[in-house]
């Protein structure tokens, strides 16, 4: 699930209510990417901006003993000690790693823990999956990807200085089968317990359950092992979720562990006043020859929560003492963009493409006339809908269902509509008829006008839009919902890992639905679809990344359940003393692990 | 008022000026004394604060702002029919990468006298008369609203002494101690859903009505008060006796005797309440709360234009100024209006 | 007077019951169920009821507005088993999403407002009182009118205006203050004040307007009445006179409106502490507000309440103790 927190939510200025735990916005994990040249200029003109130069590449598994191991290389010119600010506008939701399953909170849950595996990145577009906890990103023992064994380090210790265990690391995958630790992701749970609810059968290790689930064995503390029912090639990404970090049983408070998870990365939690400020602590027991990823170069982090965006973004613009070791994960809102071109302040801005696409979801359950969802995609004008939340610094107009950094991904555009709407087509589509839509959106100041620019534009292309506003807290809750009343919302989703394994299927396979919380929100429900999407999961890996391009196109050219409206960017600032502060091809922020603060 | 999380009535500096408004009764009973001018000819107090007003050259001034703001805000339609562009009108292509209008000063020009929206690319111009109108429209609404409640509670607290005036006294203070924001946050979405279903958008009028219905509900205890001790020490007055001696009725005696003898004061509430009003609904915006999308609204319009004073300053600074001119004129004026109703007036 | 102070206190509480109750009424009322808010995406409705269960909300509504009654009097225990938490009295309630009693919560916010409001209100009184007594001793000159101008110009300036100009041009282009922090008073006086000047100035500025008006008006009445021709004919300084008498008497009606003024702001500035990124009280029953957090918004919305009624008192008994004139009964 993923729909994005930080970013796109968050560029709505006073959006502080990211609350939500709704519809999980996501995670995202991955993938790659446009290098950090890719990105398009803006002009004070208005003139269009130079095209993109999508540079597509697949983040990579490596076994390699130099890329495994510890300690990590040494950034240039880095030096170790001050303390890091980070200005976010609301309080992270969840950093239990059981529950943990936003890309700013998995950044930050890194610092603090260590799961399996991990992402190695240095800024110039490499991405790679290495064992973090573990010596290698995971042994496929039998070559069927069904049994996977990871060995864990040597020497790595919790915040206490006693060693971490495989057994620890079972157990943080137990308790996260439990229902009151339900936000996290849940591949390698459904993978155990296939067929219904990932935790029908087994509800994690309290109220008398066994401590560690079927198919997780722990023949000694340094080794794991995983046993599925059926092949899964795709578990190295999983295991570098946070839900494979280690917990030890004694240190386990439940749901109060969100609050003060125990350590076993480079720093501990100092305080942490809710909604407040989070302050981390360098944990003495971390010995860096230990981890491949971390250099762990400031004494300390400090996250402040409350700020608005522009607030945030004035202040980084600014620079002033105080703020020089600051950044924000939080998009520069609309208004603050012109004043980051000047000298001194362009040169802090990080942006580049995320793995996110934000689609204007059809409700397929209520608009099932083809020509309908069709003439849609003919009339929305994503010049406006994109300018409305910041132009270029927020995204690109869109035309595919997966994103550009999606392996394997080719540009296609199945009706060739200029980008502010075609509308001769449209009226041709529409055959006389003026179909009354609810276009249900997030009451954010930014959300709104965004959602007011396509009720305009889709007004004068000859619909009748109902705006319906969604309390922003409870938005992907409210379209979530099976029977929800609505016929028109936007939503962004993002792969966990770069390939469309982790878009098609849960974004539009009928089978998913439910009742409560969806993440195929256009709600396509279609048979021969889901078939499809069985085929193209049995293909060899080699093909898959092929199959997935040619089923987003099928989609969008037989079923259309979307507009595709733009390709996510971040467009994030940090202050004159931050180095190496590049965007994580993994998570589509500022990286943590190797940043330093300049002495 | 420091903070506007509060309508008029609750922030304490507008019951400040009770202290001075109260002075201002001219009843039949209680001839003022002559004022501070030479004045031969005998006048009414009415004719002599008339007179008052007149001369009072900062009172002409705010006054002739109001009318203009008043005349703008009823000719928006046709200023939006000379200009053949519509409030909602989006002019996307004027704009530039980044959401911002594209020429000098915010896009101002020909075509658009006042620029274009940074983002939706909307004309100002046109935004800006037609918020104006519905600003305005909320807080006379809201001020009459909450002047009424209050006269009429005032009045019947005052009259009726003993246990009922008690209980209103009391009501009064819990008003007052009520958090009306939280109140506003709470109500607004919950009547909303009441009465419209999820596939139904409430009209604009609706969450119009909504807001005004708020702030007369917390707004109308300091006209209450005023009222109550204006009725208290006028009901012992030889015309009140005079008229009860004659045999008439409590509803004689309340609406016939009373009420036109305390109006002064009333107006002058009113008139500084309005640009309270004003303030307070645009502070709505802050909370989600205001006026909803596409209706122009110059309070939701200085919210979404604040965070651009660097960047564009000339968005900012249309409905800034527009509301900072529309509050100072209405203050100047509640003054004026205020200072010559003042048998005592020494200005 | 003790009788006054009785009578009046239990007219405050009975106050604060109506108060208690209609925010409740009102929260029950909210169509979203806070449990869901709570409970999260993938919840069935069997994980919803356990949530209303830990949060006390599958109660009918008369009941639980007794456990919280009860709560506040001798305090009491959320949930059961695993997941109990305990919250001693006087027991605002407990934030299952901040995983601490409410009182906690307060104690760490309302510092934060009562420094801005009590840094607000000296400036306030300081430069609008002295603003008024020399316009009305220097009546018509012109800086009777300068000063009346530039406090109407203040009182006709909102907040969320006038206090975001000022960070641009003291903050952000400048770099002449840094931007609002909160540092507590006993930890740092000299951070806590620079932290928290820019808001000090914005509603001193802002408010200051109205206690400069009414101190013009209310010394320029005093100084023409019997007592104080009567001071002067006696032979006292003009200074003696001015301060002793007149101020004396001009300054009943001022802390009148500071009294309700500083009680009515102590219950959350929340403007002013968004605009400064300040975590206060008001921040905090906004954001309560939005995620249906009850307690939270339980607790601040009687704190509020508390604040003016006490103010009330206060300046009530304030008024006997500066004007002779006036008797409590």
């Amino acid at each position: 699930m993923h729909v994005r927190p930080a970013g796109a939510a968050d560029r709505a200025g006073r959006e502080n209510t990211v609350r939500g735990r709704t519809r999980t916005l996501t995670c995202g994990v991955l993938a790659v990417a446009l290098a950090a040249g890719g990105c398009t200029r803006t002009t004070d003109s208005g003139g269009g901006g130079e095209e993109e130069k999508a540079k597509t590449q697949t983040g990579s598994i490596s076994y390699e003993a130099a890329d495994n191991q510890g300690p990590a290389k040494a950034v240039d010119g880095a030096s170790r000690g001050g303390t890091l600010t980070v200005m976010q506008v609301s309080d992270f939701e969840h950093l239990d790693p059981a529950r943990n399953y936003v890309n700013v909170q998995q950044v930050t849950g890194g610092l603090i823990y260590r799961a399996l595996n991990g992402y190695k990145e240095d800024g110039t577009g490499k991405l790679l999956l290495v064992g973090d906890l573990a010596t290698d990103p995971g042994k496929d023992v039998n070559g069927d990807c069904k049994v996977w064994q990871f060995t864990l380090r040597e020497g790595v210790k919790y915040e206490d200085g006693s060693p971490v265990t495989s057994k620890d690391v079972a157990y943080g995958i137990g308790r996260s089968f439990a229902p009151s630790l339900n936000e996290g992701p849940h591949y390698i749970q459904q993978w155990l317990y296939p067929g219904g609810a990932y935790n029908a059968t087994y509800k994690g290790p309290y109220d008398g359950g066994k401590a560690v689930p079927d198919g997780i064995t722990t023949p000694d503390d340094r080794t794991i092992r995983f046993t599925f029912p059926e092949a899964h090639c795709d578990l190295p990404y999983a295991a570098a979720l946070p839900t494979s970090a280690p917990v030890p049983a004694g240190k386990d408070t439940r749901d109060q562990y969100d609050l003060r998870p125990f350590s076993s990365g480079p720093y501990k939690v100092k305080s942490y006043q809710r909604d407040v400020a989070l302050e981390l602590e360098r944990n003495p027991n971390w010995d860096p020859k230990t981890d491949p990823l971390r250099t762990a170069y400031p004494d300390g982090f400090r996250f402040t929560f409350g700020l608005e965006s522009a607030q945030i973004a004035e202040r980084l613009v600014a620079d002033a003492p105080a703020d020089q070791a600051a950044l924000s994960w939080v998009d520069v809102p609309p208004a603050v963009l012109p004043r980051t071109t000047s000298a001194g302040v362009a040169d802090r801005v990080v942006k580049g493409p995320t793995q996110y696409t934000w689609v204007l979801d059809i409700n397929t359950q209520r608009v099932t006339d083809l020509n309908i969802r069709k003439a849609l995609n003919y009339a929305v004008d994503k010049d406006a809908v994109l300018k409305a939340i910041g132009g270029q610094a927020a995204g690109s107009p869109a035309t595919t269902l997966m994103s550009p950094t999606t392996a394997g991904f080719q540009k296609y555009d199945v009706f060739n509509a200029p980008v502010n709407g075609d509308k001769a087509k449209v009226t041709e589509l529409l055959a006389g008829k003026r179909p009354k839509l609810v276009l249900a959106h997030s009451n954010t100041e930014i959300r709104t006008q965004q959602a007011e620019a396509l009720r305009k534009n889709l007004t004068d292309m000859g619909f009748d839009i109902v705006m319906k506003s969604i309390d922003n807290s409870s938005y992907y809750d409210e379209i979530g919902r099976k029977n929800n009343p609505y016929d028109l919302y936007l939503s962004g989703w993002g792969s966990d890992w770069p390939t469309g394994s982790t878009v098609i299927p849960p974004v539009y396979d009928g089978r998913e639905i439910v009742a409560e919380g969806n993440n195929n929100l256009s709600y396509l429900n279609e048979a021969a679809l889901s078939a499809e999407i069985d085929r193209v999961r049995n293909l060899s890996a080699a093909e898959q990344d092929a199959g997935w391009m040619a089923l987003d196109k099928k989609i969008m050219s037989e079923y259309v359940p979307v507009v595709p409206c733009y390709y996510d960017a971040t467009y994030e600032l940090h202050g004159s003393k931050v180095g190496n502060a590049f965007l994580s091809d993994a998570f589509g922020i500022i990286q943590a692990n190797t940043i330093y603060v300049k002495q | 008022m420091s903070d506007m999380s509060h309508p008029p009535s609750l922030s304490a500096p507008r019951e400040a000026e009770a202290v001075d408004a109260a002075v201002a009764v001219n009843s039949p009973a209680d001839s003022p004394p002559p004022g501070p001018h030479r004045d031969i000819v005998s006048r009414s107090p009415n004719q002599l604060a008339w007179l008052r007003l007149k001369r009072d050259r900062t009172a002409l001034a705010s006054a002739l702002v109001l009318l203009v703001a008043t005349l703008v805000a009823l000719a928006a339609p046709l200023i939006g029919r000379l200009t053949g562009i519509d409030p909602t009108d989006k002019f996307v292509d004027r704009l530039n990468d980044f959401g911002m209008p594209v020429g000098y000063a915010g896009g101002i020009g020909a075509d658009h006298l006042l620029g274009l929206e940074p983002g939706s690319g909307r004309d100002i111009l046109l935004q800006l008369v037609h918020g104006l109108r519905t600003s305005l429209f909320i807080a006379f609404a809201s001020a009459l609203l909450a002047s009424t409640i209050g006269v009429a509670v005032g009045i019947v607290a005052g009259y009726a002494r003993g246990w009922l005036d008690g209980l209103i006294n009391w009501f009064i203070d819990v008003t007052l101690a009520f958090p009306f924001l939280i109140f506003a946050l709470a109500v607004i979405p919950i009547l909303e859903d009441r009465f419209y279903t999820e596939r139904e958008a409430p009209p604009p009028s609706f969450r119009i009505a909504l807001i005004v219905a708020t702030f007369g509900l917390f707004s109308w205890t300091y006209t209450a008060r005023l009222v109550r001790g204006q009725v208290i020490s006028l009901r012992e007055r030889e015309f009140v006796e005079a008229a009860r001696a004659a045999g008439a009725g409590t509803g004689h005696i309340l609406f016939r005797q009373l009420l036109p003898n305390i109006w002064a004061p009333i107006l002058v509430t009113v008139s500084l309440n309005v640009p309270q009003f004003i303030a307070v609904e645009a502070a709505l915006a802050f909370v989600n709360i205001g006026v909803t999308e596409p209706t122009p609204d110059l309070g939701r319009m200085i919210y979404n234009s604040i965070g651009y004073v660097a960047s564009d300053p000339w968005y900012t600074l249309f409905p800034g100024l527009t509301i900072f001119l529309l509050v100072l004129a209405f203050n100047l004026f509640g003054d004026a209006l205020r200072d010559s109703l003042d048998p005592r007036s020494t200005r | 007077m003790v009788r006054f102070i009785v009578r009046r206190l239990l007219v405050a509480v009975a106050t604060l019951i109506v108060i208690s109750l209609v925010t409740f009424g009102l929260f029950f009322a909210v169509p979203s169920s806070p449990a869901r808010v709570m409970c999260g995406k993938n919840c069935t409705a069997e994980d919803i009821a356990q949530v209303e269960q830990r949060l006390g909300i599958d109660q009918p509504l008369p009941r639980q507005y007794l456990d919280f009654v009860r709560g506040v009097a001798v305090g009491r225990t959320y949930g059961s088993g695993d997941f109990s938490r305990a919250c001693p009295a006087p027991c605002l309630g407990y934030s299952f999403r901040n995983n601490q009693p409410v009182t906690e919560i307060i104690t760490q916010r309302l510092p934060v407002t009562v420094s801005i409001v009590a840094g607000g209100a000296v400036v306030w009184l300081l430069l609008g009182i002295s603003l008024g007594m020399i316009s009305a001793l220097r009546r018509g000159t012109v800086f009777d009118r300068l000063a009346i101008g530039i406090s109407l110009a203040g009182a006709s300036m909102q907040v969320y205006f006038f206090g975001l100009i000022l960070l641009y041009v003291l903050v952000y282009a400048t770099g002449l203050l840094p931007f609002p922090s909160y540092t507590p008073f006993t930890e740092n006086p000299l951070r806590w004040a620079v932290g928290l000047l820019l808001p000090w100035m914005t509603l001193g500025f802002l408010n200051s307007a109205i206690y400069a008006r009414l101190s013009r008006a209310q010394m320029l009445e005093t100084l023409s009445e019997d007592f104080v021709r009567t001071a002067r004919a006696k032979g006292l300084s003009r200074r003696r006179v001015h301060l002793r008498h007149a101020l004396r008497a001009a300054i009943t009606p001022i802390v009148t409106i500071a009294g309700l003024d500083i009680g009515t702001s102590l219950g959350g500035t929340f403007i002013t502490e968004s605009i400064f990124g300040l975590q206060g009280l008001g921040k905090a029953t906004v954001e309560a507000v939005q995620f249906l957090n009850l307690p939270v918004v339980m607790a601040t919305v009687l704190l509020a309440a508390v604040f003016i009624v006490v103010a009330n008192i206060v300046v009530d008994l304030l008024y006997a103790a500066i004007d002779p004139r006036v008797r409590l009964n």
